[in-house]
């Protein structure tokens, strides 16, 4: 089973930092950070930088050629526009390959109609919205762009879902049940995120910075992503690099932070290298979690000093660019940390200028060229679920 | 059929242990299922938590989440001391109570002052994290929340982990519960299913070798979203499991009163033998995004029992042992699901 390889053969993103993986990369290479106020987005947080796509959701629309009075979902339309780029990607080798879509989302298709839901009730608003309510919304619409009706499936494991929508694609083909799978996620900016992150009071209100000593909180984001998943089957010239390895463990630890000493990050990265058949010292680049909130950022820090001892590679969360995309981050992330497999870069560390005193590593903050065979992203989440994945050099 | 997307699955497990809570006395086993609908919402019938659930994690604790670990809880009990090596929740709604909650707050006060505690129980995730941490099991966990096929789609989620050998043992559950606004809003928008919405927790342990304690086995699941070829798709899901019409005794199937609804299950119906036994189960626990998992819990109890509880048959037939049943459910010509299941012979 494990002798099955998985290949990325298809990917695409839309976020704060880019419409298409072009401009990704370079808002990357530049250093520029797609944080700011929040402009597009009607909030009473408009103050607080995130990651916003500066898009309408009208000019979205139109990208779509959605018609006049059908429904759109914010969430939904940033999912669509990332797969076109992934499926343009992708030539089908395979005549009539066994398809499937593995989703992540937090929001759904709320978004669309935070305020129309509860008029509803009172017999206001716009009933098609009640469809929209629940997570599986996404993948139900990809799912119909795409004209596909198998192995259709949503992950939800907060922070880490898209990574876990990419493990249970990888694990669909390796199955036998599909060939070529869609996996990865998309959240739109809500009330309901932007309210709950911020009740939480771990939203910074100056920008994450993410591993330094006065880090203050995370910056949310929005945006899409996904991988076109193939298995041996896939030609080789389509083949992009290979999800060599990969790990879901939970830390049973606490409902909403992660085991203090990064025993649980360790686990999930040791098992990831185990999978790929990999030591620490084959990764060349971490692509981190990295939130920047208080909790985070010291157990992530541990846990890659306890995985990879006096030898950390250079990492860096990339999440001063793009914000904390919630359950696309996973997906968001895995398509970065490919940018930086195929481009020989690692990306900076935004946000980082003082080391925190516990840990005696510091992310990388300036741009470096890398000969990265192995790349590893780590995605950990609310309720203990952390995940990480491993991309490698074919 | 124009596409070729058969698949092909050996995939196949060995269910050692149940546990339910439903709107019937599945909580002591009970399969009889003569507890009467309490429309137009049913209820499930609940046992004392303090005996299933750590005191510490029950005070303040979400209904569902209650009806979540009871569950688990009961199903491990049931299992012997054989610890999962994965645990795999599908809910379609999960504590959509808490989102609502926090919703209406943050509309109450303009987006100020907002409570965080609804906003950290509407993760989907919920279920699963709180049993990793009342079993303190830090292996394989997910959560699939796919609407209709949520609980099957967690279900081909713990076959593949068995089949790929990174678990012998792995709990699997399906749970939803009536959520107050959310059906109040559906009353206002549509019609309500005629069978009630319904509301269960129902956790089955996996495993991949069958012990003394295996009470069934299960050996395919699939699901499809929007499938051409109406009923053929059975006949794609047989031909995935080399098997054929005339080698299943009963049918379970998901009629929920819907009119339009019930000409696929006579549709998929037709396929079968003239005495192939057709049951339903809808009218014992209502409609609801789950619901599945309460028929799987039904079917297992027949293939050992040899016969469907009365009350589930929609023909009245010969005596045909019931020893491979098969669950088909759609609900509203979206998302489909067929489970097939069979006895142990000892």
């Amino acid at each position: 089973m494990n002798s099955k390889k998985v290949y990325v053969t298809g990917y695409g993103t839309f976020s704060a930092i880019g419409l298409s993986l072009d401009e990704t990369l370079e808002s990357l290479q530049a250093g520029r950070s797609g944080l700011g106020r929040i402009t597009v987005f009607e909030t009473k947080h408009g103050d607080l930088p995130v990651g916003e796509v500066k898009i309408s959701n009208a000019e979205m629309r139109r990208m779509l050629d959605i018609e006049e009075g059908v429904p759109a979902s914010r969430t939904v339309m940033m999912a669509l526009l990332a797969s076109e780029q992934a499926f343009a990607m992708s030539h089908s080798t395979i005549a009539e390959p066994r398809m499937g879509i593995v989703a992540a989302t937090t929001v759904g298709g709320r978004d669309y109609n935070e305020s129309d839901y509860l008029r509803i009730a009172e017999g206001r608003g716009d009933r098609r919205a009640l469809d929209m309510v629940d997570c599986a919304y996404l993948a139900h619409e990809l799912a119909k762009r795409w004209k596909l009706s198998h192995n259709i499936t949503t992950v939800s494991t907060a922070c880490s879902s898209a990574a876990n929508a990419i493990i249970v694609a990888a694990r669909m083909i390796r199955n036998g049940l599909a060939d070529k799978v869609l996996a990865g996620g998309a959240d739109g900016l809500s009330l309901f995120t932007v309210n709950g992150f911020n009740s939480l009071e771990i939203v910074s209100p100056t920008g994450c910075r993410p591993f330094d000593a006065r880090r203050n909180g995370l910056s949310l984001g929005e945006g899409a992503a996904w991988l076109l998943l193939e298995g041996e089957r896939s030609l080789a010239a389509d083949r992009i690099c290979e999800l060599s390895g990969y790990a879901n463990t939970n830390e049973a630890y606490h409902q909403t932070a992660s085991s203090p000493d990064g025993q649980g990050a360790a686990l999930t990265i040791n098992e990831a290298l185990a999978s790929a058949g990999l030591q620490a010292a084959d990764i060349s680049y971490i692509n981190a979690h990295g939130t920047g909130t208080e909790t985070n950022d010291l157990s992530e820090g541990l846990a890659l000093a306890t995985v990879f001892g006096n030898a950390v590679p250079p990492f860096s969360s990339t999440k001063g660019f793009t914000g904390h995309t919630l359950a696309a981050a996973g997906a968001v992330e895995a398509v970065i940390s490919i940018l930086a497999l195929r481009n020989g870069l690692v990306f900076p560390n935004i946000g980082f200028s003082e080391a925190m005193p516990e840990l005696s590593i510091t992310p990388a903050s300036t741009l470096q060229s890398a000969n990265i065979r192995h790349v590893l992203s780590n995605s950990f989440g609310f309720g203990g679920s952390d995940a990480s994945l491993i991309f490698s050099k074919i | 059929m124009h596409h070729s997307s058969f698949q092909k699955s050996d995939m196949e497990a060995y269910i050692t242990s149940v546990g339910a809570i439903t709107p019937q006395n599945t909580l002591v086993g009970d399969y009889t299922c003569d507890v009467p609908p309490t429309l137009p919402q049913w209820h499930c019938i609940e046992p004392d938590y303090r005996e299933l659930i750590p005191p510490l994690m029950l005070r303040r604790m979400p209904r569902l989440l209650k009806l979540s670990l009871g569950a688990a809880q009961m199903c491990i009990n049931g299992a012997d001391g054989c610890l999962p090596e994965g645990i795999i929740v599908g809910t379609g709604l999960a504590c959509l109570n808490e989102t609502e909650t926090f919703m209406r707050s943050l509309f109450a006060d303009s987006e100020k002052g907002l409570s965080p505690l609804p906003f950290i129980n509407s993760p989907h995730n919920i279920i699963a994290g709180h049993i990793a941490r009342m079993l303190k099991n830090h292996s394989y966990n997910c959560t699939h929340c796919s609407r209709n096929v949520s609980f099957e789609s967690a279900l081909i989620d713990a076959m593949m982990l068995i089949n790929e050998g990174a678990a012998s043992n792995v709990l699997v559950g399906g749970v939803d519960e009536v959520a107050n606004h959310y059906h109040v809003l559906l009353d206002n928008a549509f019609e309500r299913p005629r069978c009630g919405e319904g509301e269960g927790s129902v956790f089955f342990m996996l495993s991949k070798n069958p012990s003394a304690k295996a009470k069934a086995r299960i050996i395919g699941a699939q699901t499809f979203y929007k499938p051409k070829g109406g009923g053929d798709i059975a006949d794609e899901f047989l031909a995935s499991i080399k098997h054929r019409p005339k080698d299943f005794d009963g049918l379970l199937l998901g009629n929920n009163g819907d009119k339009v609804g019930n000409f696929f299950y006579r549709e998929v119906g037709r396929k079968f033998e003239l005495n192939t036994h057709l049951a339903i189960w809808k009218h014992l626990c209502g409609e609801y995004m789950t619901a599945t998992a309460f028929a799987l819990a039904l079917a297992v109890h027949t293939v050992q029992t040899g016969a469907f509880p009365k009350i589930c048959l929609s023909n009245e037939e010969d005596n045909r042992p019931m020893k491979r049943i098969l669950v088909v459910n759609h609900v509203k010509e979206e998302n489909y699901a067929f489970m097939a299941v069979e006895a142990i012979e000892r």
